[in-house]
């Protein structure tokens, strides 16, 4: 069984300029271990998406249909209170800017602590500051840094108290979002390959969103496709990778460079498009090398070529 | 500066340090402030002589021998120095209007007044300022957002006499309830030792004092506190909004960590801007309480300026304002040390 399973998912931004459809008719079935990630360009719904999952989309936005099952609850129906025991213990998530995603005020150790505290998890303070401390020993942040402030350290070990405080809590699936796009490369390796460890180690499951397929590429099992809301390919990693199908997928592959510099790299012509007003029918269309007359008129369903998904009137 | 560290060849705590060269900044504000006032004083028409006088006559040669006994005949330098250097010996000299009483005492009699006004007033117009602005920030875009932000401006435009006045028709005339003017009722005695008659009565147990100066202080400390609590409600409301939506907030969501508790750590970020602004009223309202003072008989400060500055007292007024000047720099050395206590990244 999986274990989130998201149906039919519709968040839409109600902005003083008119709805914004940022997720559109999102399905979604994670299984257990996995490492998911989603891809796609700004504005593609893909922080959206998982910022639903945790209940904590920024207002405007609301989800408007759809169901979010984690282990038979539905999350979209929670209330806030039921929301709380979820959010943390059982689904964790690590932002994309390490630099404000800690409260400047706060030692780094309460920060950890607070929440193995405000989850049972330890009954007095000593015992938390103790977790809390073996946390930033995981992570790889010496532990006498627990009195530490988090303008004290570096971008990386910001991240580092991040993943920390999230994993502290032991939760069955880490959401990450852009986990490392505030970060220069060398650390950007080091923060995925921690991830990757702890993963391993704690069973979790990965939900990573990135606008870096290359990254995304090299870590994870699955890579989902989003584009203006919509998922347009979900499949295994060597898959997608190696044998694109949707023209979108393709050509954020093209656009990746490659250090050996023996491809040529092509960007993708035009913009994304106005998710207030969306183009008719493959939202992709106005910018898609094949475009046919049937794109410009209904979205197309999801054809099923081996293990993946994709959503392409050329795959009938 | 640094010599005055050097000098006892202690060894200083960061922060006591910080707190020395504060508190030495303080020492050129006030030189800058005595001189501004002494150069104004002396250049807005008329002088003590003429102000007492009125439109009296009075011959030529009296007027000098007055002059002279006051000290006015001075070459002006002199007079800037002589006084400067009287301060400097604690010496806050004598009212040039009522010949022989002394500056200080005038202080000692009238600052208190000042300070307990508006200690009560700035109480009051904090809590109801975080208050508001707290339920606003938290209930933004709602109905109690918009009621909240429309009691901010409304707070923030009422003119105090205006509140003043109306506050001591309904309480005091209509209802009865309370008294509208003065400190304390004549009937009842008062051993002072600080001046501030509440705390007075608290530290010698007199129950009906206390009871008695809290009657009179509540109708202008409402004033006041109604009127300075718009801008807190504005303030809080917008920097609580800013730190809700920001990245930590949902950080701490996203761990699972109870709303109270959220909020309670918003609060002391959005606490930043606002203890500034805490320490800029209370300045503010230490001079400007003025109109309160005028509209409920306050014998404070405020009013006392007002007197001085019509009979052109120049000592008076020179030494008033020396000695506001130091307790602002008090006021703002204070606000200063809580900044530092409040957020770690503030290096002193």
């Amino acid at each position: 069984m999986s274990l989130l399973r998201i149906k039919d998912l519709n968040i839409v931004y109600y902005t003083l300029s008119g709805p914004v459809r940022a997720v559109v008719d999102a399905s979604l079935e994670i299984e257990p271990g996995e490492w998911v990630s989603i891809v796609g360009e700004s504005g593609s719904g893909k922080s959206t998406l998982v910022y639903g999952i945790m209940r904590l989309i920024p207002p405007p936005g609301r989800i408007v249909s759809g169901s979010i099952i984690y282990k038979d609850t539905d999350l979209a129906k929670l209330s806030e209170k039921e929301l709380r025991r979820i959010r943390g213990p059982e689904i964790g998530m690590i932002f994309q800017d390490p630099m404000t995603s800690l409260d400047p005020l706060r030692r780094i150790g309460d920060q950890i602590a607070e929440a193995l505290l405000e989850h049972g998890i330890v009954s007095d303070k000593e015992e938390a500051l103790e977790r809390a401390k073996k946390a930033l020993k995981e992570v790889g942040i010496p532990e006498n840094r627990i009195n530490s402030y988090p303008h004290q350290l570096s971008g990386g070990q910001r991240q580092r108290v991040l993943i920390a405080a999230a994993v502290a809590l032991q939760p069955k699936i880490l959401i990450a979002d852009e986990p490392t796009t505030a970060l220069d490369v060398v650390v950007q390796a080091k923060i995925m390959d921690l991830l990757e460890e702890l993963k391993r180690k704690y069973n979790m499951t990965i939900i990573l969103i990135t606008h870096d397929i290359a990254l995304a590429a090299e870590r994870s099992t699955r890579i989902v496709v989003m584009y203006a809301g919509r998922i347009v390919e979900d499949g295994p990693v060597d898959e997608i990778v190696n044998d694109p199908k949707h023209p979108y997928t393709e050509g954020l592959l093209e656009s990746t460079p490659d250090l050996w510099g023996e491809k040529e790299i092509r960007s993708i012509p035009g913009n994304p498009p106005d998710l207030r007003n969306p183009p008719p029918g493959c939202p992709f269309h106005p910018r898609c090398p094949k475009a046919m007359k049937v794109c410009r008129e209904s979205f197309p369903a999801y054809t099923r070529l081996n293990k993946r998904r994709v959503a392409c009137h050329l795959y009938k | 500066m640094p010599e005055g560290i050097k000098v006892g060849k202690l060894r200083l705590s960061p922060l006591a340090r910080y707190i020395l060269t504060r508190a030495l900044l303080i020492i050129p504000t006030i030189l800058i402030l005595y001189t501004l006032v002494f150069i104004v004083l002396r250049v807005i028409p008329g002088n003590p002589i003429e102000a007492a006088l009125g439109t009296r006559y009075i011959p030529e040669e009296l007027k000098q021998q007055l002059a002279e006994r006051l000290g006015l005949n001075k070459p002006l330098y002199v007079q800037y120095f002589e006084y400067l250097w009287n301060i400097l010996h604690g010496d806050f000299g004598e009212s040039l209007v009522i010949r022989g009483r002394p500056v200080w005492e005038d202080l000692k009699a009238r600052f208190p007044a000042t300070l307990e006004l508006t200690i009560w007033g700035f109480t009051i117009s904090v809590l109801l300022g975080l208050v508001t602005g707290t339920l606003a920030a938290v209930k933004r875009g709602t109905k109690i957002d918009t009621s909240m932000r429309v009691f901010s401006i409304v707070a923030y435009t009422l003119f105090i006499p205006w509140l003043g006045m109306m506050l001591q028709l309904i309480f005091g005339l209509w209802l009865g309830w309370l008294p509208t003017s003065g400190r304390l009722s004549a009937r009842i005695q008062l051993d002072t030792i600080t001046g501030i008659y509440t705390l007075d009565a608290l530290l010698t147990g007199n129950l009906p004092a206390f009871i008695d100066a809290v009657k009179h202080l509540i109708l202008p400390s409402l004033t006041l506190g109604i009127v300075l609590s718009g801008a807190y409600t504005r303030l809080v409301r917008t920097n609580l909004s800013e730190v809700l939506a920001s990245d930590f907030i949902r950080a701490y969501k996203a761990r699972g960590i109870r709303d109270t508790k959220v909020l309670r750590h918003a609060l002391k970020n959005a606490f930043i801007p606002i203890v500034t602004m805490m320490g800029l009223q209370f300045a503010i309202l230490l001079g400007g309480a003025v109109l309160t003072e005028t509209t409920f008989s306050w014998p404070g400060m405020g009013s006392y300026l007002l007197e001085k500055v019509t009979y052109r007292d120049y000592t008076a007024i020179q030494g008033a304002v020396i000695f506001f000047a130091f307790f602002v720099g008090l006021i703002s050395l204070i606000v200063d040390v809580i900044y530092a206590l409040i957020d770690p990244r503030i290096r002193y």
